[in-house]
């Protein structure tokens, strides 16, 4: 009888709760799709007019290896070096991040963990629904990065392809998907949310300094491979790295697995 | 055999020498107690006495150091979920979405609970009653509103039990009779209310039973009647003039008369029981004023168990 019941409950809770939670996120996640396709539109606007400005011959070689930077007579190559290689691997997590630095550790310290979990729903269920939720989000924000370019530069037409623009959109996803992770993972263990947010976030800038590094200095170019960036890989120019991104998903996937016992093995304070 | 699993089954809540402890701060230390189905309990303490780590214990947020506890017949910590479908609960600080209204946040949890629509009109009942407001965003509302949409979320699934912390707080004076007139109802139809309080007025006034808690141990359980019965007032009364020594020192010598002082036209003292004796002497004079007053929770607890709880 009490299984039946157990049963019943693990069935009914999740989805109420994830619809709940893409319902409460949805215009966060506007605001984001309104700024990045405005910056996005804006960076392919202004190619034209820096594609013949800057000489790369006079940047160093390791440098230009560091930041992709080959050739920006091309507009993947502009693209590869500075939205795609600097701007939106630093950036986008942060959606994640702050939304999922919440789920437990945000919640704990704004006393909402207590009245939801009044209710029968198993604690495995806010950690699955809020990271479903987040990494459905973030798809429909790398494809919509994906079609801004592609629409901006074909509006100015620039020699970019669809394909190339949708798979530098959704090359992202692996990457901003894993940081979220990592969120979570610190939400389920810390009961401050500003550590849950401030750690994952200076990982995203350590990983990404590791990374840079690991290509200037080709002495310890080992050091890349601790560093979720180099997973990322450049699919604008090379295609999507799927060796790079299934690393990724797989991290980010253990990083769930590891906030579901944490968060389960937890006390709940007031 | 079966006269125990009958025993078991008439109790909502059982715990077996329940502990808490947070590393070198007290918690709760083997807290051994029983709610029968049914009955109204009325969990007292000062602040910080452990009412509220014991009722999180409970409610499977906290994991026991030691001991174990039984809601419903089943163990905390291993049918959390399943308890938590049969209970309704109100933390004593919580915090409900900014953004929603009372009620878009009612349909959720009933969408949790997949108590439909039933329970909504149930909500709309108790929100007429206690004169929430469930149509305006969270954000809007005054703390004592939002702790009405939180005594609904509560109560409005009709639960086998009911835990509430502090559920009075923020309430005004004539919404607190009324939510203590809900639990009387519920509990009239058979469900069970254990509530935490700091409050002896409102215990005595609805609670079958009164569970004591000081320093993380449970002191006592009483009828509430027997607890009352032993309270005292501060009682400060202060004359027209000064009034001739037999009547002050048959004020003195009434009954659970204590700490009497006598100053100019003023007597302060504490007295427990009855005062209709004092009031009969007191009448013969004039009297500018009269002051009796409940003393706080924690010098009555210092007052009936001392320093040591055994």
């Amino acid at each position: 009888m009490i299984r039946d019941v157990r049963e019943i409950s693990t069935r009914s809770t999740l989805l109420p709760y994830t619809r709940f939670q893409y319902v409460a996120h949805r215009k966060t996640a506007m605001l984001w799709a309104i700024g990045l396709t405005i910056y996005c539109g804006l960076i392919v606007a202004i190619y034209p007019s820096v594609s013949d400005a800057i000489d790369i011959s006079l940047i160093p070689d390791n440098l230009r290896a560091a930041f992709n930077i080959n050739d920006f007579t091309q507009l993947a190559s502009f693209l590869s070096s500075e939205l795609f290689g600097v701007i939106l691997p630093l950036i986008l997590p942060f959606f994640g991040i702050i939304i999922l630095s919440n789920v437990v550790a945000g919640a704990e310290e704004r006393g909402r963990l207590d009245v939801l979990l009044g209710n029968p729903i198993p604690r495995f269920h806010l950690i699955v629904g809020s990271f479903a939720v987040v990494a459905t989000y973030l798809l429909a924000l790398t494809g919509i990065v994906g079609g801004v370019v592609w629409l901006m530069a074909n509006g100015l037409d620039l020699d970019l392809t669809a394909r190339q623009a949708f798979r530098a959109g959704f090359a992202l996803w692996p990457l901003t998907l894993a940081f979220g992770a990592l969120s979570l993972a610190m939400s389920s263990v810390v009961r401050q949310r500003a550590v849950a947010l401030g750690v994952p976030a200076a990982v995203v800038f350590l990983m990404y300094l590791v990374n840079v590094i690991g290509k200037l200095a080709p002495t310890v170019s080992g050091v890349r491979f601790a560093s979720a960036h180099h997973y990322y890989g450049s699919a604008i120019t090379e295609g999507i790295w799927w060796i790079g991104a299934v690393v990724l998903v797989g991290a980010g996937g253990a990083h769930v697995i590891f906030a579901v016992i944490a968060f389960n093995r937890r006390d709940i304070h007031a | 055999m079966a006269a125990a699993q009958k025993h078991a089954s008439s109790l909502a809540i059982q715990t077996f020498d329940l502990t808490k402890t947070y590393g070198a701060r007290r918690g709760i230390h083997n807290v051994n107690l029983t709610v029968a189905r049914g009955e109204i309990f009325g969990f007292l303490g000062p602040n910080g006495a452990g009412k509220s780590t014991t009722l999180r214990t409970l409610l499977g947020y906290l994991k026991p150091t030691s001991g174990r506890a039984e809601v419903l017949g089943l163990d905390v910590r291993s049918h959390s979920v399943a308890i938590h479908r049969r209970l309704g609960n109100l933390p004593s600080e919580f915090s409900l979405e900014d953004r929603m209204t009372g009620f878009q946040l009612l349909r959720f949890y009933a969408d949790l609970r997949g108590s439909g629509t039933v329970s909504l009109g149930r909500a709309r009942e108790l929100a007429k009653r206690l004169d929430a407001n469930l149509d305006t965003p969270m954000r809007r509302l005054s703390r004592g509103n939002k702790q009405k949409i939180g005594v609904i979320q509560a109560l409005f699934h009709d639960p086998e039990l009911i835990i509430l912390d502090e559920p009075t707080n923020g309430l005004d004076p004539l919404m607190q009779g009324e939510f203590l007139s809900i639990l009387q109802e519920a509990r009239d139809r058979g469900q069970t209310v254990f509530f935490s309080s700091h409050v002896l007025s409102e215990v005595e006034r609805v609670a079958d039973r009164v569970g004591i808690i000081r320093d993380g141990e449970l002191v006592a359980v009483e009828d509430p009647n027997a607890l009352t019965g032993r309270a005292y007032r501060h009682v400060r009364i202060k004359f027209e003039g000064p009034i001739d020594s037999s009547s002050v020192q048959r004020i003195a010598s009434l009954p659970g008369v204590d700490r009497f002082e006598h100053h100019d036209s003023t007597l302060t003292f504490t007295i427990g029981g009855s005062m209709n004796e004092l009031i009969q002497i007191a009448s013969q004079h004039h009297v500018r004023s009269l002051d009796a007053v409940r003393p706080p929770l924690d010098e009555l607890f210092l007052a009936y168990y001392g320093d040591d709880p055994e």
